[in-house]
């Protein structure tokens, strides 16, 4: 869940900020997403493997 | 402070193919004076070597780190914007900069020091386009961080993070509404610049053994946000509280490691001796325990009350 820092923030008029609000809660709500139900498979399966005494390979499990 | 129970140092997670050292990214032994390169925490969406144990931190940590992460995230549209006022004039960057603190404490700021961004201050790649670098400190509620290194201390690391942003975020409007450009930087996760390196030249304190800043009155029981900016500042000199004296001989923070992270002597890193923590050890360890933060609460600086009184004795004993 790596945010992004530079955003399209610069918008001067009103429907520039919203439409950059809009797209930031497009993206916060990615995050919640991924983190309340992927997020929630790699927890479990996690914690398997830690009860099983198994190791979790993240560079397996998590890369892109 | 006394530690409840830190887990073990064994991991039931890993590298199958692990990647590139982080202390080779970081620069350890290397003699020349180079820029830092990023490496585990990550904003600007490059790809690193450390990202799947970073996105594995991500979705391992707790909601309640989580949900302040997010609000921060929110808040953090507001870091950047146009200028929203008639530029002031200002003849005396002394007087300016003396306002300028005086905001960041009405905003809720406990430490507040202005340098000029330098080179070093920059990840390797990146250009800020600013002069001045308004490094703001907050402290952490002390009575959570005694339960490093568990939950609940890693909610408060992330509400202080989420505050002291907030005050960055308030102090960058009011000085656009001067008609001057100002960034805030509120992110924990690594952006285009280095917080430490500012703020020591800022004077809000000095590198510690355990790697992170000691200042003298909370020790290294506070969290760093910046403001960046054009305006007119006068700058802070850095500052010496003896935090040298102290580490040179104290072993607490090495001790209380249970990675054993924490080198005992400096070492050289990107052409400068200095200290250093083991990335390569510290960070498996960080992540199990949802950011652990032993090394800044054991201390004998974060003790409050402490850290002036600790002050006037290394001072003294240097005159003797």
């Amino acid at each position: 869940m790596r945010t992004i820092d530079e955003q399209a923030i610069k918008g001067t008029s009103f429907w520039q900020q919203v439409g950059r609000d809009v797209r930031l809660l497009r993206r916060i709500a990615q995050m919640l997403y991924t983190y309340l139900v992927i997020g929630r498979g790699i927890r479990r399966k996690y914690r398997d493997k830690e009860t099983r005494g198994e190791v979790y390979w993240v560079d397996e499990e998590l890369s892109p | 402070m006394k530690l409840q129970n830190p887990p073990p140092a064994t991991y039931a997670f890993g590298y199958k193919n692990p990647p590139q050292s982080g202390n080779e990214i970081n620069g350890l032994g290397v003699e020349e004076k180079i820029r830092a390169r990023h490496v585990f925490h990550n904003a600007t969406g490059e790809e690193l070597p450390w990202n799947a144990l970073d996105e594995f931190f991500s979705q391992i940590n707790v909601w309640g780190v989580v949900r302040h992460m997010l609000a921060n995230v929110w808040q953090l549209r507001r870091q950047d914007g146009p200028v929203s006022g008639p530029r002031i004039k200002v003849d005396d960057p002394a007087a300016m900069a003396a306002e300028i603190k005086a905001k960041a404490k009405e905003l809720g700021a406990r430490l507040v020091g202005i340098t000029e961004v330098f080179d070093e201050a920059l990840y390797e790649g990146y250009e800020v386009g600013y002069k001045y670098a308004i490094c703001i400190g907050l402290p952490m509620d002390r009575e959570e961080m005694s339960h490093v290194p568990h939950e609940r201390a890693a909610v408060e690391v992330m509400r202080a993070y989420k505050e002291v942003s907030r005050i960055a975020i308030e102090l960058a409007e009011e000085i656009r509404a001067m008609g001057w450009p100002a960034k805030a930087y509120g992110n924990p996760n690594s952006t285009d610049i280095l917080h430490i390196p500012l703020a020591i030249e800022a004077g809000l304190g000095q590198l510690g053994k355990h790697g992170s800043m000691i200042s003298k009155e909370f020790g290294s029981n506070f969290r760093l946000a910046a403001v960046l900016t054009d305006l007119p500042l006068a700058i802070d000199e850095p500052v010496d509280i003896g935090v040298d004296d102290l580490c040179m001989t104290c072993q607490r923070c090495v001790m209380d490691c249970p990675p054993e992270a924490i080198f005992k002597e400096k070492q050289r890193v990107r052409g400068e001796m200095k200290w250093y923590v083991d990335f390569d050890k510290c960070i498996p360890y960080f992540v199990k325990t949802y950011g652990c933060a032993i090394c800044l609460e054991v201390c004998p600086w974060s003790e409050p009350g402490r850290g002036p009184w600790l002050f006037e004795k290394l001072m003294e004993r240097r005159e003797k």
